[in-house]
């Protein structure tokens, strides 16, 4: 057992700052107790700047580099043993990392309008906002790291709103990011059990995909959410996601299809 | 000239960007680089000390290295330039280089910016390096553009040594810096300059690599010779030299010339003259060991 | 109508003057990234082992004429070993989970850019292609591929088959013009269908393929799904006619793709054959870019590409202008060495491929074409960029494939009169089209009979992006959804 007990900050433009508010909460883990950050509806404000500030240069990232980026973060993930559900996280980034350079591949098409040239691509939408919870630890890496693969992937940045009660694990795993060349803003962590930073998040005009089954956690019903976020119309889920599917990644697309008149 | 190919000038860019240029070659070129250098300070804070100091490194960057082209000051500075170079510069080989008529921004008429030329040459500058207005030029008013380099060579005494400073980070797209250049060419200039360096973002290699082909075929065309100033964020030695080797294989040796190819600059004389110490020493030099310039 | 529209007419009068460049010294790439051997085995089921009858053949660096080995050559006996191996091999990489089957190959990936250095040493050492070329291009590319590749192990039923199965075990036989990475076009959207490879190289280049074996074995990749058997033609062959390969996949001559086609019978077959491409250069094009590009598209790797553009299609208004530009711009290539940094063409292959192009520049000044060259050194390896004013479509130079970096130029008048010059070619493989005016250019483009169209650039290639010809340049394409495709047939619903 180390001498040199970890803090656990937040996780905001690459770097881990203290909640802004000073406000903490305990966290039990093998009877040791840590006081993590509880984040505020500042932190979440600078967040969700951090990663619409990064999300232009992501978006242009060439995809088969965003698919090596995401395989590293999984090589980095893969050799943490301390992690509960890291073998299986990793796998998730892995999976992300397969898609990256197929997705508007297999998406787009071309649309046969004559004396047209006309396609459908799909361009990312930009900042994806998740409420994340889930029954255990294993359970919860698996579905943080699916939900940063998934918005990744498809050239989003996210902001990660999790539970104070798996603090630990989501730093854990945002180290892990860290040391894998993903861009300073792309991936953003907040720790927080209030209200008031879930609706900040879901809320913010520059949010552009909301992923929020796990909306009860804080204290926020569906109607909740969809109200907090009428002014900018983002895209809602407030359902699973299957695992062996593209969906979580495509949903933040959007469709668009370009004209071009032929000469004759 | 038209459209430019954006992708096309990256990928031939690239790939000279891309040789290996070591030992005695890359010695060569070091040396031609410092031979091709304007000495820049262009500060509010400049004073007849400041200047002196800049033209004793001019004219004798280090031990056995040769003077640079020029230094590039302030109008109002050149008459200390002048007195400095006198006295250091026994073989009378830097020129004074001048920037003149409302640099950086460019907002003047061409009267104003002739004035300024003109005011910049009595009080000695051998060079005038002026600035095009870059809102006429992106709205259009190609006519002022045209006007006001006329403007300039004229009160300079002739557009041999006049230096036409694009801005290419306004400019933006290769297209428009390629009819800029057409344009300043077409007018009388006798350089065509990247930047003021005064902005982010100065001289790459493609708007260098776009520069050069107009000055080709100005060349190819007439049999005239236009030269090029890269200015603006040319901080390495190593890009330095990368910037002759795209001259070299655009238009041919007799080109790296202080004549026809200048870099405007202020730490790359650090730079290149470290470098140069570690080809005789092979050890890196610390540039504590270098003079202040 | 031009005044004067061919320079042969005017003769010297009209030659460029060309500025001479500063030479750069001589920045050899490390060799010892690579270490000497005597001896190249063949890999079959996981085991670096000799021809069963002991026969070897040398491999040579064309540039120097030094041997860099020599490698056992397959007979009909090893090709049997080798499928059968495969066979079983097939069975134990499809009962892996397609995730386990997807990071055995991207750990292939990752190793090949550890060890890329190394890779492209012994690629330029063995083809005579230049180090800049195989350490930006050919390695790079080859790694890219076999990471992209490993994402569709577990996402084949997106490649738009219902219930997609492996075909069993893939023959593939690959060129010597760019050994690695048409090896990897093959290798990797194979594995990534559950199916196992029995690989085939050119016999004048086997080296990279062999090394790409030792690195797949290093992955843990289960023995008997890749299998690499060097030998000349007879190899080939009989890989090909053997029952067990289920699927064929070729790069090569048209008149070899041709035959395997009639071997193939009613079994899955890919061919990736030769070409005569054109770059279509209209007079509103940016055109510093299209004399890069023209001279991209001929020049990289000696001309050595079955998507070459070989043919210039210049509109007549601005074509003496730009056959000058041509001139000074081949002058500033440089040819030597490959094995030094700053070298853009190398050497040809081999002193057959070598006569092959001499005899074809010949015959075309026969035919009346006016040559004119950039510079290259004395030794008979080496052939300078060629260019070939004033051919017309009749010539035999503007019908049949070089394969060597010689430029024929033509003009037109029209865009329609581009297109139908451009088509009349047994061959479709790819095609170029330079215009500022992005209408016109997409209309070319739905125009021309070829399976890659290129406007304002060329020469791209890219894993995710489909690449093969039509007619007599074959039929399949790799890289893309459409190329992995290829790798799995469909299963009962």
């Amino acid at each position: 057992m180390s001498a040199v007990r970890k803090t656990y900050k937040l996780f905001i433009n690459g770097a881990y700052p203290r909640g802004e508010s000073g406000r903490v909460s305990e966290l039990v883990r093998d009877g040791v107790s840590y006081w993590v950050c509880n984040a505020s509806r500042k932190d979440a404000r600078d967040a969700v700047a951090a990663a619409q500030g990064a999300s232009g240069s992501w978006a242009s990232q060439r995809q088969m580099l965003r698919g090596q980026i995401l395989y590293r973060a999984g090589e980095m993930l893969a050799c943490r043993s301390d992690i509960e559900g890291g073998t299986e996280g990793a796998k998730r980034f892995v999976w992300w990392a397969g898609w990256a350079d197929k997705l508007s591949s297999v998406l787009s098409h071309s649309n046969p309008v004559s004396g047209f040239s006309n396609t459908t691509n799909f361009e990312s939408a930009g900042v994806v906002t998740a409420l994340l919870d889930a029954e255990n630890e294993e359970a919860f890496t698996v579905e943080l790291c699916d939900a940063i693969g998934a918005a990744l992937c498809a050239g989003n940045t996210i902001v990660a709103v999790v539970p104070v009660k798996y603090a630990a694990q989501a730093l854990c795993i945002a180290e892990t990011l860290s040391v894998s060349d993903i861009p300073a803003g792309c991936v953003n962590i907040l720790t927080s059990d209030q209200k008031e930073c879930a609706v900040t998040v879901v809320s913010h005009g520059d949010v552009s995909v909301i992923d929020a089954r796990a909306h009860a956690t804080w204290g926020l019903s569906q109607l909740d959410v969809l109200e907090q976020s009428e002014a900018h119309m983002p895209r809602v889920n407030f359902n699973a996601w299957e695992r062996d599917n593209h969906t979580r990644a495509s949903f933040g697309f959007d469709a668009k299809t370009t004209w071009q008149p032929l000469y004759q | 000239m038209g459209h430019v190919n954006t992708a096309a000038v990256q990928r031939r860019s690239r790939e000279i960007w891309s040789r290996s240029l070591k030992s005695d070659t890359q010695q060569e070129l070091l040396r031609r680089a410092v031979g091709v250098v304007d000495l820049t300070t262009l500060e509010g804070a400049d004073t007849v000390g400041r200047v002196h100091r800049l033209c004793a490194r001019a004219v004798r960057p280090d031990l056995d290295v040769q003077s640079v082209a020029a230094v590039c000051v302030y109008a109002d500075m050149a008459s200390a330039a002048r007195a400095a170079l006198d006295a250091m510069d026994i073989e009378k080989r830097v020129r004074i280089a001048c920037v003149a008529g409302e640099f950086p921004s460019g907002r003047n008429t061409p009267q104003e910016k002739a004035r300024a030329a003109k005011w910049a040459k009595e009080q000695g500058a051998d060079e005038i390096d002026m600035v095009i207005d870059r809102g006429a030029m992106l709205s259009g008013n190609y006519k002022k553009v045209s006007e006001e380099v006329r403007a300039v060579c004229e009160a300079s005494g002739g557009g041999e040594h006049v230096k036409v400073i694009l801005e290419c980070a306004e400019l933006s797209s290769l297209s428009v810096i390629q009819h800029a250049s057409e344009i300043a060419i077409e007018a009388g200039a006798g350089w065509i300059k990247t930047s003021t360096g005064k902005l982010p973002g100065g001289a790459t290699p493609e708007n260098i690599l776009v520069m050069l082909n107009v000055v080709a075929q100005h060349h190819r065309a007439t049999g005239k010779i236009v030269g090029v100033k890269a200015a603006g964020g040319v901080r390495t030695a190593k890009d330095a030299i990368r910037y002759l080797a795209l001259v070299n294989e655009t238009l041919g040796e007799a080109w790296i010339d202080p004549d026809r190819f200048r870099i405007g600059a202020s730490t790359l004389l650090d730079d290149l003259c470290l470098q140069l110490r570690h080809h005789q020493t092979r050890k890196y030099p610390s540039s504590r060991d270098l003079p202040l310039a | 109508m031009s005044e004067k529209i061919s320079i042969q007419e005017n003769g010297d009068e009209d030659r460029v003057v060309v500025e001479p460049a500063m030479k750069y010294d001589v920045a050899r790439e490390d060799i010892t990234f690579h270490t000497p051997r005597t001896e190249w085995y063949a890999f079959i089921n996981g085991e670096s082992v000799s021809a069963i009858d002991g026969t070897w053949f040398e491999s040579t660096n064309p540039a120097t004429g030094e041997s860099l080995g020599r490698v056992a050559r397959c007979g009909a006996q090893d090709v049997d070993i080798a499928v059968r191996s495969a066979q079983v091999g097939q069975q134990r990489w499809v009962a892996m989970d397609p995730s386990e089957r997807s990071e055995v190959m991207y750990r292939i990936s990752r190793i090949m850019q550890e060890r890329a250095r190394e890779f492209a040493v012994l690629e330029t050492l063995d083809n005579g292609k230049s180090i800049r070329e195989t350490r930006d291009i050919d390695v790079p590319l080859a790694a890219e591929w076999f990471f992209s590749h490993a994402g569709w192990c577990d996402k084949l039923e997106w490649t738009g088959v219902r219930n997609p199965q492996p075909h069993g075990v893939v023959g593939a036989v690959v060129p010597w013009n760019f050994p690695l990475l048409m090896a990897a076009w093959k290798i990797a959207p194979a594995l990534a269908g559950g199916n196992s490879v029995v690989l085939k190289p050119a016999e004048t280049t086997p080296l990279t393929a062999l090394l790409l074996a030792e690195v797949c074995r290093d992955a843990g990749l289960p023995n008997g799904v890749l299998n690499v058997i060097p030998g000349y033609g007879d190899t080939g062959e009989a890989l090909m006619r053997h029952p067990g390969v289920s699927k064929l996949a070729f790069t090569g001559s048209t008149a070899v793709g041709k035959k395997l086609r009639s071997i193939a019978g009613d079994r899955p077959i890919t061919l990736e054959l030769g070409g005569k491409g054109s770059n279509i250069v209209f007079a509103d094009c940016d055109i510093d870019a299209a004399v890069e590009g023209v001279v991209w598209g001929i020049y990289m790797n000696q001309g050595h590409v079955c998507c070459a553009g070989s043919r210039l299609i210049v509109q007549e208004s601005i074509h003496d202008d730009f056959v000058q530009r041509l001139e000074s711009r081949m002058a500033r290539i440089r040819v030597g060495d490959p094995m030094d940094k700053n070298t853009d063409m190398g050497a040809i292959n081999s002193t057959r491929q070598a006569d092959m192009i001499r005899g074809h520049i010949a015959r075309a000044v026969e035919q009346g074409a006016y040559v004119i060259e950039g510079v290259a050194p004395q030794s008979s390896c080496y052939i300078a960029p060629t260019m070939l004013v004033g051919v017309h479509p009749g010539m035999d130079v503007w019908q049949d494939e070089v394969f060597g970096p010689v430029l024929s130029v033509s003009s037109f008048r029209t865009a329609e009169e581009a297109v139908e010059i451009a088509n009349r070619t047994r061959y479709g493989l790819a095609n170029g089209v330079w215009s500022s005016d992005g209408a016109l250019a997409l209309w070319v483009a739905s125009k021309l009979r070829s399976g890659v169209v290129w406007l304002n650039t060329y020469n791209m290639f890219d894993s995710s992006s489909p690449f093969g010809g039509v007619r007599e340049s074959g039929y399949g394409r790799e890289g893309g959804v459409t190329g992995m495709r290829a790798y799995v047939k469909g299963g009962a619903r």
